[in-house]
């Protein structure tokens, strides 16, 4: 036992040695006239996985890039199982990369700890036009502790949540299309009687419901998780911070959602079903599923496929609160690996690709005359025309497209869904100020009541929201007892103070 | 079999045992059969099928478009089954050489560090540093990321496999090695030419156990290789399907820009039998090792 | 000849175990493995934040010891019998066979558990409600989950674990049965005084080297069987999957290798203590 504990203290001593100590960020090199004097291989790391014609749109890709700037970009997708993992390992044993895909919930892991190189100065210095895009609160948005760890993509979505429907069940129970909870209410309450072998929603309806739920209160999320449960109390009621188990209105839909579930809306079994709501209404088991805008569009193709004979439509949760959300610049973007030897050319060559729309139409779009032709108007279509579809494989970088995006030289499909556009020209209408999308709450000082929280809620607070519970009453006072006891008090006190930091930093009211 | 060479007549108790024999390990087979079936049978069933009605012994709709999607990229099938056959075998006859030694070391009474070692070797599976240090070695110290043999490695040594080895070689009497000893037989001398014939039987276990370990490892490549042509089979399989099933929420969330539609229920259990075919073929030449009464001959000879 | 894997040993077992001071440390990458500031124990908080934590452990300890005795009593009939019926075409296809659940992946156990036993289409509700009984909501109760984990488990391991007792029962002299069967001992008689104590050793070594991971758990078992569902933590809530519900949404590498820490030194202590006991009673058993 002591030679074993001598043999490890000498083993500790000597990784010591020879492990790496603080992380070496290069400076800069001293620019000389060209920029792209030497040639640079930048290496990309993104989440997701690549098309199989992706390897031959890249080729071509650096071909042009190499003519032009005399750099290549060697991106390498992790896959959608565990790019988590391997951007902790990436980053902490500081590997070389020079840009990594980043979405709100990796760029608040890694920015704050130091991960990414600091980029307030250098994006106006290398990337002149596309900083000149971003008004300053939005950049705001996306700064910790007023500094600036990524390249955000520049777009305009919507990513509020609604119900995509089957229209042709609610027009043969003579019922018209869905404009209020009541209508919801009345349609789901008819296929859940009439409907056999389908439920409202076959799989579990969590998160459909949570939308639900938040977009009838008024209820407003913070800090990118939707699980979280402390929220904004209202959208003009900025400085009350609440844990929503606590609130009156939750004890409400608790009973209501127990009326939901006895009358069969889904399952009783729905915590464990396998069956994603996605699936389950493209093969018909399911009457609703939860989608955005973009989703509802993709959903409409999905469902002509599928069941030919349904008739969709979709009814937005803006209705239900008022107003819409553009989305956050947080939403995508690039980050340059704190341990990057070549960060200057990662930006310089990020400006090139976003202002240039050759380039820009390969890395996003795939090679004209195959992926896709282009209409007069500069629309796409997908694959390109008197090309046999079978014949041409996908091309898709997943994060690595989504952070290119920017809004000047994006193109949109030709249309699938005649109603798309009247959505997007109404949310836009109803647009309002995100005032919640971009805060990123340090949480290290109450990571334990974090944690503890977070498991408490999937224990106690998930079977009453979706009302499987036998005693609503009974259940919530259990939950809020453990709920208090995991720290939320703590966890509220902290998130409220960094609110209000945010708010006064951000000058929002 | 020299069992069957000598004939008494079975008792009652023997017969009951028989019987009995036969009643569970019929039951007991089958309930461990039906599940395959149902992979099987899902297999080639239509995707909406299975979503809709769920698992069925006998598939009402036949296709096979999970299979389909499988073999589309048949290169890269191809490269991932010549990746995880070199990894197999070459690391499980460079493990088996070595767990066999050390099991050697270990049973040798004369040998005075064995139980400091036993315990040196044990220690390691209550702690471990987790995975980033293993990583940083790996790849910093010894710059293997992408190669195979950093798969190789990896599963290269268990502590169970050579403690389980250690235990067969124990029931060998030990009388055996002492008489070689006798005989003026070195240490590798008696290893070759005494241990490994009289354990074939421990040998063809953990070589199956070892074999089984490096077949089904995909986690050390989703760790280490990020290159498509060095992707073991499982690993290729298993990312095949994460992405089948993660582009269908995608595309529900609006963020998915190609509209494909792949079939990931039936892809699930058709990816398990091409997973499982090759090793379930290799098991018959293992099993004829686990016959009762294979060692008789040769500790007599 | 053991150089070679003492080196082995020391390079990917040992040096790595440095790691485990990431456990007391908030991880910082500007500064990297060593430079990051210590904090004691305060990753270890969470586990004990929510107050279950001794239920968590009480869990985790009975299910092993569940697994470990059930699925060895599995094993050690199956291959009592697998080694000593007389057609050995039968022998083989089963013997084959109960291999097969090894590569079923959890993913799959978990689909066909909820085909199984799910309140709406399950076969055992569909069979309930055939044969005119009332059905039963497993997803709502927790009573049944135990006994199906366990069954499940060692319907899992059931192949695995009977090669190696087979491989022990293939070892055995084959001169002492035969003695025995004429000095008049029954077949039941033969397994009780021959097999059994042969295979006692290798019982014994699987006992050692679970207990040194009782704490541990299968994590892929419980997660793909109950998944979220919260009704069914109490009785099947064990430290594996707390940790991982805790920090899934906001992983954090010192929290994450506090539990492993802890489970490690759980059972180091358990291992030390029991070898020790074993020790004394039989010097050829104890595994070090």
């Amino acid at each position: 036992m002591k030679r074993v504990v001598v043999i490890l203290l000498i083993l500790l001593t000597a990784f010591t040695a020879f492990a790496r100590g603080g992380s070496e960020v290069s400076a800069t090199k001293a620019s000389s006239d060209n920029p792209f004097d030497t040639y640079v291989e930048l290496i990309m790391y993104s989440s997701g996985s690549s098309g199989k014609d992706t390897a031959a749109v890249l080729a071509q890709f650096n071909t042009l890039l190499r003519e032009k700037y005399n750099t290549t970009i060697n991106v390498t997708n992790l896959g959608w199982d565990n790019y988590n993992n391997q951007y902790q390992l990436i980053l902490t044993t500081g590997e070389p990369a020079d840009l990594m895909y980043v979405n709100p919930n990796l760029y608040g892991m890694y920015a704050p700890n130091g991960a990414f190189k600091d980029l307030t100065d250098l994006f106006a210095q290398y990337m002149p036009t596309v900083s000149s895009y971003f008004s300053d609160g939005e950049l705001a948005q996306v700064k910790v502790d007023g500094r600036l760890y990524m390249i955000p993509s520049y777009e305009t979505n919507f990513s509020q949540n609604g119900i995509f429907y089957r229209l042709d069940l609610a027009k043969k129970y003579g019922l018209g299309e869905i404009d209020s909870l009541k209508a919801f209410e009345a349609y789901a309450s008819t296929i859940a009687a009439n409907e056999r072998g389908m439920r409202v929603i076959d799989g579990n309806p969590e998160q459909t419901l949570f939308q639900l739920f938040k977009a009838t209160y008024g209820f407003e999320s913070i800090a990118g998780s939707n699980t979280s449960i402390i929220m904004v109390n209202g959208y003009d009621d900025i400085h009350t911070i609440i844990a929503y188990p606590f609130t009156d209105a939750y004890v409400e839909w608790a009973h209501r959602m127990k009326e939901w579930a006895l009358k069969g809306y889904w399952s009783s079994n729905a915590l464990s079903s396998t069956m994603d709501p996605w699936s389950s209404i493209q093969v018909g088991t399911s009457a609703i599923t939860q989608a955005n805008a973009d989703g509802a569009k993709n959903m409409m193709g999905y469902m002509a496929s599928k069941l030919p004979h349904s008739e969709s439509a979709y009814w937005s949760l803006a209705n239900l609160t008022g107003y819409s959300y553009i989305n956050p610049v947080t939403e995508n973007g690039y980050a340059v690996p704190a341990s990057s030897p070549n960060g200057e050319r990662a930006l310089r060559i990020l400006e090139a690709i976003k202002t240039d729309q050759r380039l820009f139409d390969l890395w996003m779009y795939g090679i004209e005359g195959r992926h896709f032709s282009l209409t007069e108007e500069g629309n796409l279509i997908k694959p390109a025309l008197g090309v046999d579809p079978a014949t041409v494989n996908a091309h898709s970088m997943s994060g690595a497209q989504y952070a290119m995006r920017v809004q000047t030289l994006m193109r949109n499909d030709e249309g699938v869904w005649d109603g798309y556009d009247d959505l997007i020209a109404r949310l836009q209408s109803i647009a309002v100020l995100n005032k919640f999308g971009a805060v990123s709450i340090d949480y290290s000082d109450v990571q334990a009541e974090l944690a503890a929280v977070n498991q408490v809620v999937k224990q106690y607070g998930h079977p009453i929201n979706i009302g499987i519970v036998d005693n609503v009453d009974a259940a919530i006072a259990e939950y809020r007892r453990q709920l208090k006891t995991a720290g939320i008090d703590r966890l509220l006190g902290a998130v409220s103070e960094q609110m209000e930091q945010y708010y006064i930093r951000n000058a929002i009211h | 079999m020299k069992t069957t060479a000598i004939s008494i007549r079975p008792d009652s108790g023997t017969k009951s045992f028989t019987l009995l024999g036969y009643g569970v390990m019929a039951i007991i087979t089958i309930i461990c059969f039906v599940p395959f079936w149902l992979i099987v049978a899902a297999s080639i069933s239509d995707e909406a099928t299975i979503l809709r009605e769920g698992f069925k012994l006998w598939p009402r709709t036949v296709s096979l478009d999970a299979y389909r999607s499988i073999f589309q990229g048949s290169k890269a099938l191809l490269h991932s089954y010549l990746v995880t056959i070199f990894v197999t075998s070459v690391g499980t006859l460079l493990a088996l050489l070595l767990t066999s030694m050390t099991g050697y070391v270990l049973i040798r009474v004369d040998f005075p560090h064995r139980n400091g070692i036993a315990f040196f070797i044990y220690f390691t599976t209550l702690f471990s540093g987790g995975v980033i240090p293993t990583y940083i070695l790996f790849v910093k110290y010894l710059a293997l990321k992408n190669t195979v043999w950093v798969l190789i490695l990896s599963c290269l040594l268990s502590p169970w496999n050579i403690f389980l080895m250690r235990n067969f070689m124990k029931s060998i009497p030990y009388s055996l090695v002492e008489a070689s000893k006798i005989d003026g037989a070195n240490d590798l001398q008696i290893y070759t030419a005494v241990m490994v014939p009289l354990s074939k039987a421990g040998l063809a276990t953990v070589g199956l156990f070892i074999a089984l370990n490096y077949w089904n490892d995909w986690y050390h490549a989703s760790l280490y290789i990020t290159q498509e042509a060095l992707y073991p089979l499982q690993y290729l399989l298993y990312r095949m399907l994460s992405n089948a099933e993660y582009m269908k929420q995608a595309a529900a969330a609006g963020i998915f820009l190609d509209t494909v539609s792949l079939p990931s229920e039936t892809l699930k259990m058709a990816t398990a039998l091409v997973v499982t075919g090759p090793i379930l073929l290799l098991y018959p030449f293992v099993q004829k090792y686990f016959v009762k009464g294979i060692m008789i001959g040769s500790v007599k000879g | 000849m053991i150089t070679p894997i003492l080196v082995y040993f020391i390079i990917f077992a040992y040096l790595p175990m440095v790691g485990m001071w990431l456990a007391f440390t908030k991880f910082d990458f500007r500064l990297g493995f060593f430079k990051s500031p210590f904090v004691g124990l305060k990753n270890f908080q969470y586990l004990f934040k929510s107050g279950i934590f001794s239920r968590l452990i009480r869990n985790t300890v009975l299910y092993n010891v569940a697994f470990l005795l059930g699925g060895n009593a599995a094993q050690i009939l199956c291959a009592l019998f697998l080694s000593d019926l007389p057609s050995k075409r039968f022998v083989k296809i089963s013997q084959s066979i109960i291999f097969l659940p090894y590569f079923i992946s959890w993913v799959l156990v978990g689909l066909f558990s909820y085909a199984l036993f799910n309140i709406d289409n399950g076969v055992i509700n569909t069979i309930f409600r055939s044969l005119g009984l009332s059905e039963y909501n497993f997803y709502l109760k927790p009573q049944a989950w135990p006994a199906i984990i366990i069954a499940i488990q060692i319907w899992k391991g059931l192949g695995y674990g009977s090669v190696v007792y087979l491989s022990v029962i293939s070892g055995i002299d084959q001169e002492i049965y035969e003695s025995a069967r004429i000095d008049g001992a029954s077949k039941w008689q033969q397994i009780a005084n021959i097999t059994l104590p042969m295979i006692k050793a290798t019982f014994v070594l699987l006992v050692m080297f679970n207990l040194g991971s009782i704490l541990k758990g299968q994590f892929q078992l419980f997660y793909q069987l109950v998944g979220n569902n919260g009704l069914l933590f109490n009785v099947t809530d064990i430290i594996d999957t707390y940790v991982y519900r805790s920090l899934v949404v906001n992983f954090d590498i010192g929290m994450g290798s506090a539990a492993g820490v802890f489970q490690s030194v759980f059972g180091c202590i358990l291992v030390l203590s029991v070898n020790a006991l074993v020790k004394r009673f039989s010097e050829e058993l104890a595994l070090f």
